[in-house]
């Protein structure tokens, strides 16, 4: 009878063990998670390769990145929720606190774990208009006009949303404005925007593929992309003021300890700024910080005057506070369906 | 002019009807009236935008009503399922079911008083049942039963593999054919005799599954090794029981005559050593019939076996099963005679089949065509059933002094029949009436044969 024990009791431990077994057997190969926000798709397709082939010369691993893609605020919430992301490379530092406060996956001052607030790349917000610019927009002020249709996201779920938002209120205020001018000009800016997408990559869709608006408020690197997929077709207008946006990046430290990627995912992020990381980023239209990389791509990325959210609205907790969250300026100012 | 811009403009005017937004332009008047010094040409690629954007608000509505259908969970209240919560995506969900049995129970012309007539709260249970994380189920039957409370049945399942799951708690031991019937399920009131000799309940851990499309089912576990007719939460000894069953229902629904027919064998080996053989077993009346004596213990190997079939073609229905239960026992009445150990077997075979009227039989309880519904004059449906069983304890166990005296007979043939009313799946009226008869008692007090008339009124969901 003992013998009898002893033999099932193995045979019931091996078959408990077995996915123990396989994920041991597995560890030659490494896989990823990224949780991106919207435009990023085509920088991490890139940078995905650069890596792997980085990672197996380092370290003889594969490494394989699954990508998710969506509006940041979205993502954020997603992993919140569960998704478990082994690093997140959204569109702005609150939606990566939102992470760490709300869900404590990764610690508080996980921004300082990286170079430049752990924003490996900026970019800015530009107009992308059709071919010929038939409205004649040049600046924020021809948005208002009546007559033009305006394409950007909801503010809500989008983090390039956000960074629209900002500028464009932050355009008024640096330019003479006050609180309540800067309130009248973005409420009638939102008037003239008949579809909210969720996210960046929606609202290119609905001003390329779907042929609506005048304009679209964009990432930088959004507009160039458009423009560079849809020779002829449109043209890019900088305005004179914009926003800095920093697009921030960290490890998600429990589901990366938990599924043992927590070296391969630090690497992901560092090499983020390495030279080629950093060439990548340039190639794909996101202004890169390494200044060997930016000067050779001077030529790129127009000249315009460029806020920071710190200097405008006093930094991005104090922003989503004012704005963003319910009840907030833009629920104020915007609500569907009523003129 | 092309079609889409034709549809342009259908579409505007089905647009005011539903987006405000677009029932006035700024100086208030309806957009359905050109602008001043508009041109055609221009009039209609407005139109054209707008219809665009009412397409394109569509698509996102979708997109979000997907996204918000993926995170959201169907809750359900009905026949088929019970109460039921369940995640769009599958990987949870809950469902809440049980049973309340009332029966009553009447000892006709029972001259010796040995059972008493009553009313009784027989069985009263909630059935909990769950997936999480769409590989792992669980299933929690807190019981509440009269002078019995607690928890009937309590395990996890882990699914790794298509046919194969690890199953760990509290259930029941994968022997007999009618002891695996849920309880709400069973054909008679009381179980068989044979019933008696394979466990209740058992605690550990076991492989089991489906495979060749559900034609054959297997469970093999490792179980603290609960004796006969007996629920076991935890162990007395260091000793396990190994238990499985093999069943087959070879023809699925590919033959018209056969596909109802299913057979298996179920058995357990173990060792028991120093426990009390305090088994007893019970007539359908659920009096005690056989027991060991008090200073009777295991001491060795137990063994059973249990072929067993069913075939249920149409509105008929016909189960049985047989049982040998043999197990090494000492008589612990003296130190000599503790040196002495017995293989004692006992031995048990039931057969029982139904007829049912309005309604299907099965393995798992009767489906009736129509519930019972007088307001549309459907009646649900009515099972008539019989049933033989016998319970014979061999010789050496009263040669050697291993029974109860007072409460023993060697052999029990006992028949019986059944009128059940099957109101809805789950919910019937049962009456039955078994008698019997007692061979080979040590005493007088299964001289006469017990007429045991039941009647159980049950609601399940």
């Amino acid at each position: 009878m003992k013998r009898l024990n002893l033999t099932l009791g193995v045979l019931g431990l091996a078959l408990l063990l077995s996915p123990v077994a396989q994920a041991l057997a597995g560890s030659k190969t490494v896989t990823l998670l990224n949780v991106s926000y919207d435009p990023t798709r085509e920088l991490y397709q890139d940078y995905n390769q650069a890596f792997a082939k980085h990672w197996k010369e380092k370290t003889g691993q594969d490494v394989t990145v699954n990508q998710s893609h969506g509006g940041s605020g979205k993502q954020a919430r997603s992993v919140i929720d569960g998704l478990q992301a082994d690093v997140v490379t959204l569109a702005l530092a609150y939606d990566v606190d939102a992470i760490a406060d709300k869900a404590g996956l990764l610690p508080r001052d996980w921004q300082k774990r990286l170079p430049d607030n752990s924003a490996p790349y900026t970019s800015t917000i530009v107009f992308l208009v059709r071919k010929g610019n038939p409205k004649g927009i040049h600046e924020w002020d021809d948005l208002v006009k009546p007559g033009v249709t305006v394409i950007t996201p909801n503010p809500k779920t989008s983090g390039g949303a956000r960074w629209n938002y900002l500028a464009a209120w932050g355009n008024v205020l640096k330019n003479g404005g006050d609180e309540s001018k800067a309130k009248d000009f973005v409420g009638k800016l939102y008037k003239n925007v008949p579809v909210l997408d969720s996210g960046a990559r929606g609202s290119t869709t609905t001003f390329v593929e779907r042929g609506i608006g005048d304009v679209l408020i964009a990432w930088e690197n959004e507009a160039f992309l458009a423009k560079k997929e849809n020779p002829g077709q449109y043209e890019i207008v900088v305005p004179a003021d914009s926003i800095l946006a920093e697009p921030t990046v960290s490890l998600v430290d429990k589901f990366a300890s938990k599924h043992g990627t927590t070296e391969a995912a630090t690497e992901y992020l560092k090499y983020l700024y390495s030279p080629e990381g950093q060439e990548i980023a340039a190639r794909n239209y996101y202004r890169p910080r390494l200044k060997v990389v930016a000067d050779r791509y001077a030529s790129t990325f127009p000249k315009l005057k460029l806020f920071t959210i710190q200097e405008v609205f006093g930094g991005w907790t104090k922003a989503q506070k004012t704005h963003f969250a319910d009840g907030g300026v833009f629920d104020q100012i915007y609500q569907p369906g009523v003129k | 002019m092309n079609k889409r811009r034709v549809l342009a403009a259908i579409l505007v005017a089905v647009s005011l009807a539903i987006h405000p937004v677009w029932a006035q332009d700024d100086t208030g008047d309806k957009v359905d009236k050109p602008k001043k010094g508009q041109s055609l040409e221009q009039r209609i690629d407005e139109i054209d935008q707008r219809s665009l954007i009412l397409q394109r608000l569509w698509e996102n509505k979708q997109e979000d009503d997907a996204a918000k259908a993926k995170d959201g969970a169907k809750v359900t209240a009905n026949a088929k399922d019970g109460f039921s919560i369940k995640s769009n995506d599958g990987a949870f969900a809950l469902r809440i079911g049980g049973y309340l049995q009332v029966d009553s129970r009447n000892y006709v012309r029972d001259r010796q008083y040995r059972g008493a007539d009553t009313f009784l709260i027989r069985r009263a249970r909630l059935d909990l049942r769950g997936t999480v994380f769409q590989v792992a189920d669980f299933r929690l039957v807190p019981s509440f039963d009269s002078g019995v409370g607690g928890i009937q049945e309590g395990y996890l399942d882990l699914k790794f593999l298509q046919g194969l799951a690890v199953r760990g708690g509290k259930f029941k031991s994968p022997i007999g054919l009618e002891r695996l019937q849920s309880s709400a399920d069973i054909l008679f009131v009381e179980t068989g005799l044979a019933t008696n000799l394979t466990p209740n309940y058992d605690t550990g851990s076991g492989l089991w599954g489906d495979l060749l499309g559900n034609r054959i089912s297997y469970n093999f576990s490792l179980v603290n090794g609960s004796p006969d007719n007996t629920t076991l939460d935890a162990d007395n000894n260091k000793s396990k029981e190994g238990a499985g069953r093999v069943f087959f229902t070879p023809f699925g629904n590919d033959w018209n005559l056969l596909k109802g027919i299913g057979f298996g064998v179920g058995g357990s080996y173990g060792h028991e050593d120093g426990t009390s053989a305090a088994t007893t077993f019970k007539t359908v009346g659920q009096l005690t019939a056989f027991s060991y004596g008090a200073a009777v213990q295991a001491r060795g190997r137990h063994i059973r076996i249990d072929p067993q079939a069913y075939w249920y073609i149409g509105a008929f229905g016909v189960q049985g099963e047989y049982i040998r239960s043999s197990q090494d026992l000492i008589n612990a009445t003296t130190i000599a005679a503790s040196k002495i150990v017995r293989r004692i077997s006992l031995e048990a075979w039931q057969v029982q089949a139904s007829y049912v009227l309005g309604g299907t039989p099965s393995y798992k309880s009767v489906t009736p065509k129509h519930n019972f519904d007088p307001t549309h004059g459907t009646w649900g449906a009515l099972e008539l059933a019989a049933r033989w069983n016998v319970f014979v304890a061999e010789g050496e166990a009263f040669n050697q002094g291993f029974v109860a005296g007072a409460t023993t007979a060697r052999r029990i043939n006992s028949a019986g029949i059944g009128f059940n009313w099957h109101l809805a799946k789950g919910h019937k009226l049962q009456n039955d009436y078994d008698l019997s008869d007692f061979k080979g008692r040590t005493t007088n007090t299964f001289r006469l044969t017990e007429r045991f008339l039941s009647t159980r009124l049950q609601v399940a969901f």
